[in-house]
């Protein structure tokens, strides 16, 4: 009997039209669960090397996970993975929402998407039912626009939607992939692979398949849904129910670890105009009349932290719609302290823009703070910039930069590359201020204070990501305040902070197994983890166990994530790329950070090597190259893998 | 002697709600940011900053001191 999962992945071919459906046996779905490490195995079993990642041999992956649509707080997640047009290696993304749990109760696991169209259509799946329609009355059209026709065609207003907007069809390197017009699979250019292939959006609804979910033990899930409700207040994620991810921004200026003016500083004056307690009292939904719990927060699919923002502005310059939902703390961090911008309402404006045109706002937001340091030291000038002032500080530009790049316009049709492709396009010295890691923008936590997530930023293969590992406070100093958790997958010894001893890269690979499970099985990262988060590494172990009915450890689950990552690994070696692609921004290295609590701290270029030697040694990959070895990939069931290699 | 506390974050709800966070303690010549953390009944880790400083919880605090009290936090 199967649980949880619906057994059929539909293979849609764009250049002939041609939907077919395949039912991988049970043994698949244990062995690759579904998310990241399903959707690999497909790019690796039918994607040729060096395909060209806009062109039509790419492939783009979108799955759920096998407890997605279960009913307990943090399963509503899906995975998008393709070959990245912002990094030139493998991109992969995870967004939340309603649509995954919508996907799954629609009849299918997968959706693997191959060729070109040559029209814009859409993906029409409903019931197990599915097509493709013609979309060319779509294409340019905005999200919310055209979420409203589609609901009108399709004449049901439940159905669910995930699709690329105008800055996608364009070209835009960092295209995300929207679902409720306020949720990204926002890295890696996502949605510009989708939107190259003429895929307006896909649409799911199932209207049976909720009721039809199946679970090997209800009850037990349902025990461990409630568990979850009963421990919120009292958790570690209960500020991420009232104040969202922005609470974290007062943290992270306390610590010096608030990236601020193009990542030269820890440190924001301003910090207070743009985080999660302001935003909370002044442009939350509801906040006029007290009411922001019941109309500021959104949800995704059963769950019952509901920390998706919701802002709303009536008045003044940037006028706010609650429908394209509010900024995160990586949101309101890139377009607000990474350009020294403290009006949250030109940030929130500028996360609407970014969401309704489809933009990933975090390489959006980081390539403008390049732009603005380029400009401050005068390696931009106005001639460049269209005779806009691309200062540090400057809300309005900010925003007029953000919907230039929107729409490929003037200098925003430079920005549009991506910061590393606009420093090779300018010159002039400009890559001296670049933060990206593989060509993609870093996120908002500093590698020079958290010195594991710097490392996995740098052998990460998507580029540097902050969701791909548990950060280094979590196991620094004498009372680490999660032992029991961190123990559940080995980790016993804290270390000393600031440190990149070998224990503290055992703690970045270990828990990078447990990121990368998690966007496996399509698990919220703030809902299933080995440190602060609601539920630990034991709970995903019985929710599995009760969705799916497998007996299953919390060893067998870790080698999903480590299997997850070599894949991953594997594919960018087929493309060529190697440990010499492994960096991190060399400004990290050169230059130190002013001011506040980590003022002068900089990166030390011998230890970062050693700490990839180091990396690679505990991953059992070949030290020279970063390059999986085929006694690691046989171990993991995928001497496939290194039969393509040629290992 | 005098100290003024300002909680960020979640723990601006360890006081009523209208002080938003903000408040004046008096407490004795010895007392350490620890002694404050107990006093509002913090159970959460905290990170403290005294004028702007980042310090222990064991630092003691000097009349007319600005302390300001953090959730640690991990991701985000």
């Amino acid at each position: 009997m199967r649980y949880g999962y619906n057994g059929k992945i539909l293979h849609v071919n764009l250049t002939t039209g041609e939907l077919t459906v395949e039912e991988p046996p049970e043994s698949f779905y244990r062995k690759y669960m579904g998310g990241s490490a399903l959707n690999t195995y497909y790019l690796l079993k039918e994607m040729p090397a060096n395909a060209d990642p806009l062109g039509p041999d790419n492939i783009l992956a979108l799955s759920v996970g096998v407890i997605t649509g279960a009913p307990i707080s943090g399963q509503s997640r899906m995975t998008s993975t393709a070959k990245s047009p912002l990094t030139d290696a493998i991109g992969d993304a995870q967004s939340g929402g309603f649509f995954p749990a919508e996907m799954k109760f629609a009849g299918f696991d997968a959706f693997i998407i191959k060729g070109q169209s040559s029209k814009p259509v859409y993906l029409w799946v409903h019931d197990g039912q599915y097509e493709l329609r013609d979309a060319s009355h779509l294409w340019g059209k905005i999200t919310g626009e055209v979420e409203a026709i589609l609901q009108e065609e399709l004449g049901d207003k439940q159905i669910e939607v995930a699709q690329v907007g105008p800055a996608s069809e364009l070209g835009v390197r960092y295209g995300a992939i929207m679902n409720m017009s306020n949720r990204a699979n926002g890295r890696t250019g996502m949605g510009t692979v989708m939107a190259s292939k003429k895929l307006k959006a896909v649409v799911v609804r199932g209207k049976q398949g909720k009721k039809q979910f199946k679970m090997a033990d209800p009850k037990g899930l349902i025990n461990l849904a409630q568990q979850g409700v009963k421990e919120l207040p009292e958790s570690d994620v209960a500020s991420l129910s009232k104040y969202g991810t922005p609470e974290v921004t007062g943290y992270q200026q306390a610590a010096g670890g608030l990236p601020s003016y193009n990542y030269n500083s820890g440190v924001f004056d301003s910090w207070e105009a743009i985080d999660g307690t302001t935003m909370y009292d002044t442009i939350l939904r509801g906040a006029d009349e007290d009411k922001q719990d019941r109309r500021g927060r959104d949800t995704c699919y059963a769950c019952t932290i509901r920390c998706k923002r919701v802002v709303e502005i009536t008045e003044g310059p940037y006028k706010v719609d609650p429908y394209y939902g509010g900024p995160e703390y990586e949101t309101t961090s890139t377009f607000g302290n990474y350009c020294g911008v403290s009006d949250l309402p030109a940030v929130a404006y500028a996360n609407q823009l970014c969401n309704q045109y489809g933009m990933d706002t975090i390489s959006c937001g980081a390539t403008i703070a390049w732009a603005m340091e380029c400009f401050e030291n005068g390696k931009l000038t106005l001639e460049d910039t269209d005779g806009l002032e691309v200062r540090f500080g400057n809300a309005e530009v900010m925003v007029k930069l953000t919907e230039m790049i929107a729409k490929r316009e003037g200098f925003g049709n430079i920005l549009a590359e991506g910061s590393a492709r606009a420093a090779e396009i300018i010159g002039r010295g400009t890559e001296e201020y670049l933060i990206t890691s593989r060509k993609q923008e870093a996120p908002a936590h500093m590698p020079q204070l958290k010195r594991s997530i710097g490392l996995i930023y740098a052998v990460n293969p998507f580029g540097a990501d902050h969701q791909s590992s548990e950060h280094d406070g979590a196991y620094e100093g004498d009372e680490p305040e999660y032992p029991e958790r961190l123990a559940m997958i080995g980790l016993t010894e804290a270390q000393p902070p600031l440190s990149l001893s070998p224990g503290k890269i055992n703690f970045a690979l270990k828990t990078q197994h447990f990121y990368s499970l998690a966007d496996s099985v399509n698990v919220c990262q703030f809902v299933y983890g080995p440190a602060w988060q609601l539920y630990d590494p034991e709970v995903l172990r019985a929710t599995i166990t009760a969705v799916t009915g497998w007996d299953i450890t919390i060893d067998e689950l870790l080698t999903i994530g480590e299997r997850r990552v070599n894949m991953l690994r594997a594919f960018n070696a087929r493309d060529g790329i190697d440990r010499e692609q492994d960096q991190l921004p060399a400004k990290m290295f050169k230059k130190a950070l002013k001011n506040g609590p980590t003022a002068g701290l900089k990166l030390d270029r011998a230890e970062f090597e050693a700490a990839l030697d180091e990396y690679f040694r505990q991953s059992n990959w070949d030290v020279e190259t970063g390059i999986p070895t085929r006694h690691k990939l046989t171990e993991l069931d995928l001497a496939w893998v290194a039969d393509q290699l040629n290992l | 002697m005098e100290i003024k506390v300002r909680l960020h974050g979640l723990l601006r709800d360890s006081l009523p709600r209208e002080m938003k966070g903000q408040t004046t303690l008096t407490l004795p010549e010895t007392a350490t940011v620890q002694d404050v953390v107990a006093h509002l009944n913090i159970k959460r880790k905290v990170s403290a900053n005294v004028n702007g400083m980042q310090v222990q919880l064991s630092y003691r605090l000097q009349p007319n001191d600005a302390l300001q009290l953090f959730r640690i936090v991990g991701g985000g």
